[in-house]
């Protein structure tokens, strides 16, 4: 195993590749934001799908190249495959409770303030800094600030 | 008529005591180098490690009614060029486990000198956002926005302030020349365990600071 041409690929090669990747998620979070794109207010999944497919790609051009993984052996590849998707049954199993669970008595994201009352925390828009209906009206929002 | 006992010389295949176990003509153990086996292992409850934080910090993301824009709360820019940073101090670390691998001690030390620095750089840059921060109020028990982001970008960054130290002794070593060419692996383990923190990062930044 060696790290530069010898075996096929330039480490420079990938990181100019890392590097434009990063600029470019950058100019897309300012350019294309689904609620202050100077440019294009994309709809948020077509936002979110563009950062997420540079993030993965450049975290795959660090774990192909980087780390070697794609010179590794099967051994190597049956340690590492698994892991993320055991946290990701976890995960998924507990959404239902957490998540998707309307039934809670303080929603994700309030807080009992100091008059006992029940606030939303994330909500600068509301009065008191957010209090309001848990799972309610939708929030009031401008320029992107209390949105998903 | 006299006879003459012949004594056979010693055969070790033929005389030595048999062992109680099966000797094998391979290698029994992991078709891997086994401290590359065991960082992988190690590796892999780190992915776990932060494959929960992140999942966690979605699954609250998911079920909050409203969530503020990052863009809002976090300096993108600086951080984005701490992004860059680390990215660079990866590129450097793979110089060094290559110079490892040439023998070079000299251009070792160099490039291990590098990413101790940039290193050390990403979490100087990452200690002023929380003092910034901080200084502005905005400490983990304000809301569930602060709580995640402080404990993804908190544990990342004592990883980080880990990968610095194991780089930084494993330069020491290779200024007083112990890691000769054989041992090259000293150094490629400390590459595999750093590009891992780089690659959270990657991640974590795209997560935490676009979405």
């Amino acid at each position: 195993m060696s790290h530069d041409k010898g075996i096929g690929y330039s480490i420079w090669n990938i990181f100019v590749a890392l590097f434009v990747l990063t600029a470019v998620e950058v100019f897309w979070g300012y350019a294309f934001h689904h609620n202050t794109g100077f440019m294009l207010k994309m709809p948020v999944a077509l936002y979110w799908g563009g950062l997420l497919l540079m993030a993965v790609v450049k975290g795959l051009l660090i774990f192909m190249y980087f780390m070697h993984m794609r010179f590794e052996r099967w051994i190597v590849w049956g340690l590492i495959l698994p892991t993320p998707l055991l946290v990701m049954i976890v995960l998924a199993a507990n959404m239902p409770d957490t998540s998707f669970n309307e039934q809670r008595d303080h929603p994700i994201g309030y807080l009992i303030d100091q008059t006992g009352e029940v606030v939303n925390a994330l909500d600068p828009h509301h009065p008191a800094k957010g209090r309001g209906t848990p799972h309610g009206a939708p929030a009031p929002a401008a320029a992107g600030e209390g949105q998903h | 008529m006299s006879t003459t006992a012949v004594i056979a010389p010693y055969d070790p295949a033929v005389d030595a005591p048999k062992p109680h176990h099966a000797i094998y003509d391979y290698d029994s153990g992991p078709p891997v180098h086994r401290g590359k086996f065991a960082i992988w292992l190690f590796l892999a409850t780190e992915i776990m490690f932060f494959t929960g934080l992140i999942g966690a910090y979605i699954v609250l993301r998911m079920g909050a009614d409203t969530w503020p824009d990052p863009e809002n709360r976090l300096a993108v820019l600086i951080t984005a060029i701490n992004t860059f940073i680390l990215i660079c101090s990866s590129a450097t670390m793979v110089k060094a486990v290559e110079q490892a691998m040439l023998g070079n001690n000299s251009e070792l030390v160099k490039w291990l000198a590098a990413t101790v620095v940039i290193g050390a750089t990403f979490v100087g840059v990452q200690v002023y956002e929380y003092m910034e921060l901080i200084k502005a109020g905005n400490l983990p028990n304000v809301d569930i926005f602060w709580s995640t982001f402080y404990a993804m970008t908190g544990f990342h960054g004592l990883h980080v302030t880990v990968g610095v130290i194991w780089n930084f002794v494993v330069m020491i070593a290779a200024m007083r020349r112990k890691i000769p060419q054989e041992k090259y692996m000293t150094v490629e383990l400390a590459g595999l365990y750093w590009h891992f923190v780089d690659l959270v990062w990657v991640l974590l930044f795209t997560i935490v600071y676009l979405m």
